[in-house]
């Protein structure tokens, strides 16, 4: 902003009166404030403080304040109780479940090796007949093939099927060595295979 | 008198003479030395979970307990004159289980499956279980015998002999070579027997039997409600039960088909090897049997009184 009436103003301004501070003022400044600051008393008296008007509150406020700190107190005992019966719970609970776990866990297979001495079973005999082997086994094969009838083509798949079973014993025989009930179940299938052989013959 | 002591004689010497020939007949009685490996182990059971065994040359027993668990007990035997040859064999043998998902299953193996024994080797499998627990076995020659189980049991056997026992639920067996003697079933059967003699004594329910090539005896109670057999180059006995409160429907392709005097009958159809007839119960609601035999004969006895199970194990 310019002063259009500069030349007034600075005039105005000369004329005002210089005041300066007594001698000693700003040295009584700095040693005063040097005492403050190392504790001294402040530079003004007691009788200057301001006093704040007090009030008493009402005694319903101290009752009211008085009854919620023992509530508080009763909620942190109720607390503490319950805290101590869940930890005595857990407890109890802790044990009871090491206790079914250690019945109940599974311990493992347990594996017991034991010897005796037995007599040895009768072994049942029988007489392989016909042996697929043999060759008029095949032979008769052969023919029952080349004759092709309706009344003997049953009788030939049947003796191929007992043949085949008749093998399955035997390799079972091999693997497990010579089981008697697996000597019973060949016996029983070259009954059989007998019994078809010789019906073929006989209606040939 | 010289002559009698020679005749005297002679007599002594023949048989003397047959003594020795029965002695070097009879077999040599000799001992075995059998070794065995037991096995046993425990799983809790929970509901679904099935029992799978599949067992080869071994005799299978499933029992019952009301124990909530499966316990097992295997047992490898091994059986030699020599007791090293023996233990050696049994090597040979091992177990198998395994728990996966909602089945237990069980196999006993060959380790080395081109090692030819010289040992008799064995395997017989206990099996406790609940009996609600369903049961599959697969028995390729052996045994299986099962008692008291309720839900399902499945069977597959070849070359074993299958005995069930007091069982109900559904049954589904499949038996080639092996046979079947089962004695108090009810529930929903299903049999498939080929080259095996099949006989259920005191049996119920609802029962299917395809057969070839065996023999089939039936002894059915008061309460079975539907029975269906097809039977093909076999025999089949029915035993009707007492009071017949049983209608049936027979038929005999190539066959004869054989009935008690006293009951009345409809000829349904005659014609060139086949007959057809039918027997009605006489009461308004009766089980239903329908039999149709090819190849075999068909017998109708009455149960005069309580049959007897052959026993053939």
């Amino acid at each position: 902003m310019k002063d259009l009436n500069y030349d007034r103003l600075r005039a105005a301004l000369d004329r005002l009166p210089s005041y300066l501070p007594p001698t000693g003022l700003w040295s009584a400044i700095e040693s005063g404030m040097d005492n403050e600051f190392v504790g001294a008393p402040p530079p003004f008296s007691t009788d200057e403080k301001p006093v704040l008007p007090q009030y008493s509150p009402p005694s319903s406020v101290w009752n009211a304040i008085n009854q919620r700190l023992d509530g508080g107190e009763v909620r942190r005992h109720r607390l503490r109780v319950v805290m101590s019966w869940t930890a005595k719970a857990a407890a109890v609970l802790l044990l009871f479940g090491a206790g079914y776990f250690s019945a109940t866990r599974d311990s493992g297979p347990t594996l017991v090796i034991t010897e005796k001495v037995e007599s040895a079973p009768i072994r049942p005999t029988f007489v392989s007949f016909p042996s697929e082997d043999d060759p008029s086994f095949d032979a008769l094969l052969l023919e029952l093939e080349d004759l092709n009838r309706p009344s003997l083509n049953g009788m030939r798949l049947e003796l191929e099927e007992l043949t085949s079973a008749k093998q399955e014993i035997e390799a079972m025989l091999v693997s497990y060595g010579n089981d008697p009930a697996i000597m019973n179940q060949l016996a029983d299938i070259e009954r059989e295979r007998s019994s078809v052989y010789r019906r073929i013959r006989s209606g040939m | 008198m010289t002559a009698h002591l020679s005749k005297y004689i002679g007599l002594l010497l023949g048989l003397l003479f047959t003594a020795e020939l029965l002695q070097a007949q009879s077999p040599a009685t000799t001992s075995l030395q059998v070794v065995t490996k037991t096995i046993n182990d425990t799983y809790p059971y929970r509901p679904g979970v099935e029992i799978n065994v599949l067992g080869e040359n071994a005799e299978i027993f499933v029992e019952t307990s009301d124990a909530q668990q499966v316990i097992i007990r295997l047992e490898m035997i091994s059986k030699h004159e020599d007791i090293i040859t023996a233990r050696k064999d049994l090597e040979n043998l091992y177990f198998l289980i395994e728990e996966e998902g909602q089945k237990i299953y069980m196999q006993n193996k060959r380790k080395d499956t081109n090692l030819k024994p010289d040992s008799e080797l064995s395997v017989n499998y206990y099996i406790t279980v609940p009996e609600e627990c369903p049961v599959y076995l697969k028995s390729h020659f052996g045994a299986a015998n099962i008692n008291n189980l309720r839900n399902r049991l499945r069977i597959d056997g070849e070359f074993s002999q299958i005995n069930i026992n007091n069982v109900e639920g559904m049954l589904d067996i499949k038996t080639r070579f092996g046979d079947i003697l089962g004695e108090r079933i009810d529930g929903n059967v299903n049999i498939n027997a080929r080259r095996s003699d099949v006989e259920l004594y005191d049996v119920g329910g609802s029962f299917t039997i395809n057969s070839q090539f065996g023999e089939l005896r039936i002894a059915p109670n008061a309460s079975l409600r539907d029975l269906q057999i097809s039977a093909d180059q076999s025999d089949v006995y029915l035993f009707d039960p007492q009071g017949s409160p049983l209608s049936y429907n027979l038929t005999t392709t190539y066959g004869e088909l054989v009935l008690p005097d006293e009951v009345p009958i409809t000829e349904l159809e005659t014609s060139d090897g086949l007959r057809r007839v039918r027997i009605e119960s006489g009461r308004e609601i009766s089980g239903e049997i329908k039999v149709s035999v090819t190849f075999g004969n068909l017998i109708l006895e009455k149960q005069e009184q309580q049959i007897r199970r052959r026993r053939r194990f």
